[in-house]
């Protein structure tokens, strides 16, 4: 074909039948015969005989012509085939960005990520494994891709059989990530690493680069030193590690990059489209890593909404139910003295009517009724002990606060390091409800631990002063601003995120309701001191102060206590 | 047979535990309020005093530690119409407590528990 009548086949213009290359929607080049020349000519077989039937017949000038056009085409091949593969990351990349523009789930994200680097044959990677940081520790995440060359063999073709579109790969769905990440698992748990271990303190600190083709990208070779579960898993495979950083440069995680089946080494292009496929992931990844935090928070808050709620209703219930008990207990004095004179008097007439008197049977019944009336107000007496009314006893506030002290060691055994510092002097006993008090002072410490997040000094003390019992809570916490200590004592006010704001609210409403007093000096940067009086309880006498301990209640009239309950 | 002062507003309540231990062997003196119970005891010697906590113009905690003050030897039973009067610590102060009820019987043990222990501590006779 390469004749046609009286000319060449690259010299015909407007006959579609001169050249079998042109595409469907090449039709332009018909006409145009320069750019058909330099698209279709260049490197066909036809334009080869031709120059070989010139260089024939036409010397040495056709000669020199030859070898400048093989070395143009040589010339131009890689340009060619670099902007095809240019022209593939470009693609993979847009679909890339397109796919994770409303992506907010860290799963999706990863997995979508690894799918672009894998698929294609522009970066085509044979597996790539995702770890996150997390509590300043890397951790095995997901992985993807085949575990041997006869899976890889299997996926490869599956994948081309299918006629898998790139749009095709990048659809997510919880399962397959839950499968691919299955078939990693065992890999994936090993994989704990500091984020001080080498290499990933060297793929978190590698600078941005001066020299632009260089790309964030660590190349890992089997001479390098790496942790064990590493060297397992890639044996003496290359692999690349591209860092995933947050928008002001903190790790958030690396994407780890191998091709242990083909061998493949990467090129320059190839490590600054890891930097940039890598910069897309982290944008996303750190959208969805906000977006799931934030969406804790709102729970917390939500939660913490909801117990608000609950104690709002428990104190009005509270506070009804005093109202009840001081009426249930002023109604059954005013009946229980009747009812027990009636009954009182008629079982004395009773006792003192002769035997045969008629009248004695009325008045056994009298007496009997009145028993009936005086049970049901004793039962009554006793359900709105049990249901409404505090309980007060003598307590020792200082067995209260060991107990409690106590407690709370145990319960911070693992939490941050606190030194406790106690120093209870004997007090006196008060009156009051145990658990009340406990309660009270529990969120008083409760307060101070949670301040030091971080560990410090607590200090919590007691003794008698100025006729008072005084109890200090104080911490090293940060303190509080002193807008924050003004709004101290207002109901539902918290500077916890999962705080309902009633701590130290209820603790001096429980603290007055014994007559004393709370107060509470913080200064920002050194703590807080929580300040309790309690009022000491007027002895009867002078010098009678002794009954107030606790062999008063020993004496003569404990068994007499006891009975009466 | 002792002598005792019942102090109790009311008058029904006096008239039942007048009888119930005047029946039991015992001389009974019984006064409304603080005013006239305070009056009987320096007038002349008692045994045994059996206080209402809750006197109409008065509390009975009061003087009861009036009682207690002047007369440190005389026992005092302190009876209420419900238990819970004894969580308040000046009610400690009584040797006893009774909890009113139409069945004397808890008191007449009372008031000989109470008696018995103070003529064995041998402080003072146990009566005329």
């Amino acid at each position: 074909m390469a004749r046609a009548g009286d000319s060449y086949c690259w010299l015909i213009a407007d006959d579609p039948a001169v050249c079998p290359y042109l595409g469907p929607h090449e039709a332009h080049l018909l006409a145009d015969v320069r750019r058909r020349n330099r698209e279709k000519c260049l490197g066909c077989e036809e334009l080869r005989r031709d120059l070989a039937d010139l260089r024939r017949t036409g010397g040495p000038l056709f000669d020199a012509l030859v070898a400048i056009l093989d070395e143009a085409l040589n010339w131009c091949r890689p340009i060619l085939r670099t902007l095809q593969v240019k022209d593939e990351l470009l693609d993979i990349l847009r679909h890339l960005s397109h796919s994770l523009q409303l992506a907010l789930d860290p799963d999706e994200i990863l997995y979508k990520g690894l799918v672009a680097f894998t698929a294609g044959s522009s970066l085509g990677f044979n597996r790539g494994l995702a770890l996150l940081v997390e509590e300043g520790r890397v951790r095995g995440y997901f992985a993807l891709g085949p575990r041997d060359g006869e899976e890889a063999a299997r996926i490869w073709r599956e994948v081309a059989e299918r006629g898998a579109t790139l749009a095709d790969l990048l659809q997510y769905s919880p399962e397959s990530f839950a499968r691919e990440r299955e078939k990693f698992r065992p890999w994936l748990e090993r994989f704990r690493f500091a984020l001080s271990d080498s290499p990933f303190r060297e793929a978190f600190s590698l600078p941005i680069p001066h020299a632009p083709e260089a790309g964030r990208v660590l190349e890992i070779t089997a001479e390098m030193p790496i942790p064990e579960a590493l060297r397992e898993f890639y044996r003496d495979a290359t692999f690349w590690i591209v860092p995933l950083l947050s928008h002001d440069e903190r790790p958030m995680g690396a994407l780890l990059l191998d091709n242990f089946l083909t061998g493949r080494p990467i090129s320059t292009e190839d490590r600054l489209a890891m930097e940039l496929f890598a910069m897309e992931i982290a944008v996303a990844l750190e959208r969805g890593l906000a977006y799931a935090e934030l969406r804790e928070k709102v729970e917390m808050l939500e939660d913490a909404y909801q117990r608000i709620r609950e104690h709002q209703q428990t104190i009005v219930r509270l506070r009804e139910e005093a109202v009840v008990a001081e009426m249930m207990l002023q109604l059954t004095h005013t009946i229980k003295n009747p009812v027990v004179a009636i009954g009182g008097l008629a079982r004395h007439l009773h006792k003192k009517l002769d035997e045969h008197s008629p009248h004695r049977r009325f008045a056994a019944a009298i007496a009997q009724e009145a028993s009936r009336l005086e049970e049901t107000v004793q039962d009554f007496v006793k359900f709105a002990a049990t249901r409404y009314a505090t309980e007060r006893h003598p307590v020792n506030v200082n067995e209260i606060l060991e107990l409690l002290v106590q407690e709370k060691r145990e319960a911070m055994r693992h939490g941050p390091p606190i030194a406790w510092h106690v120093d209870l002097a004997p007090v006196p006993l008060i009156l009051a409800d145990e658990r009340q008090l406990y309660h009270g002072l529990e969120n008083i410490v409760n307060n101070a631990i949670e301040a030091m997040s971080d560990g410090g000094d607590l200090f919590i003390e007691s003794r008698p002063s100025e006729g008072t019992i005084l109890i200090l809570v104080r911490d090293t916490g940060p303190g509080l601003t002193e807008e924050a200590a003004r709004n101290l004592f207002k109901p539902f006010f918290t500077t916890k995120p999962t705080g309902s704001g009633l701590g130290l609210y209820t603790s001096k409403q429980i603290v007055e309701s014994l007559g004393g007093e709370l107060q509470v000096s913080c200064q920002l940067g050194h703590g807080c001191e929580v300040t309790i009086r309690l009022p000491i309880p007027e002895t009867p006498a002078e010098g009678e102060s002794a009954r107030a301990e606790p062999r008063a209640k020993e004496n003569t009239h404990g068994e007499d206590l006891d009975r009466g309950r | 047979m002792a002598k005792i002062l019942i102090v109790d507003d009311e008058p029904n309540i006096r008239l039942l535990y007048t009888a119930v231990l005047t029946e039991e062997g015992h001389e009974v003196v019984e006064v409304e309020d603080g005013r006239h119970a305070l009056d009987a005891l320096a007038r002349e010697p008692f045994d045994l005093v059996i206080l209402d906590i809750r006197l109409k113009a008065e509390s009975g905690l009061d003087l009861l530690q009036e009682i207690v003050a002047r007369y440190p030897q005389i026992p005092v039973i302190l009876c209420s119409a419900y238990v819970s009067f004894q969580d308040d610590y000046t009610s400690w102060l009584a040797h006893s407590y009774c909890v009113k009820s139409s069945d004397p019987r808890a008191l007449i043990e009372e008031v000989e528990r109470v008696l018995a222990r103070r003529s064995s501590s041998g402080a003072r006779e146990g009566g005329p």
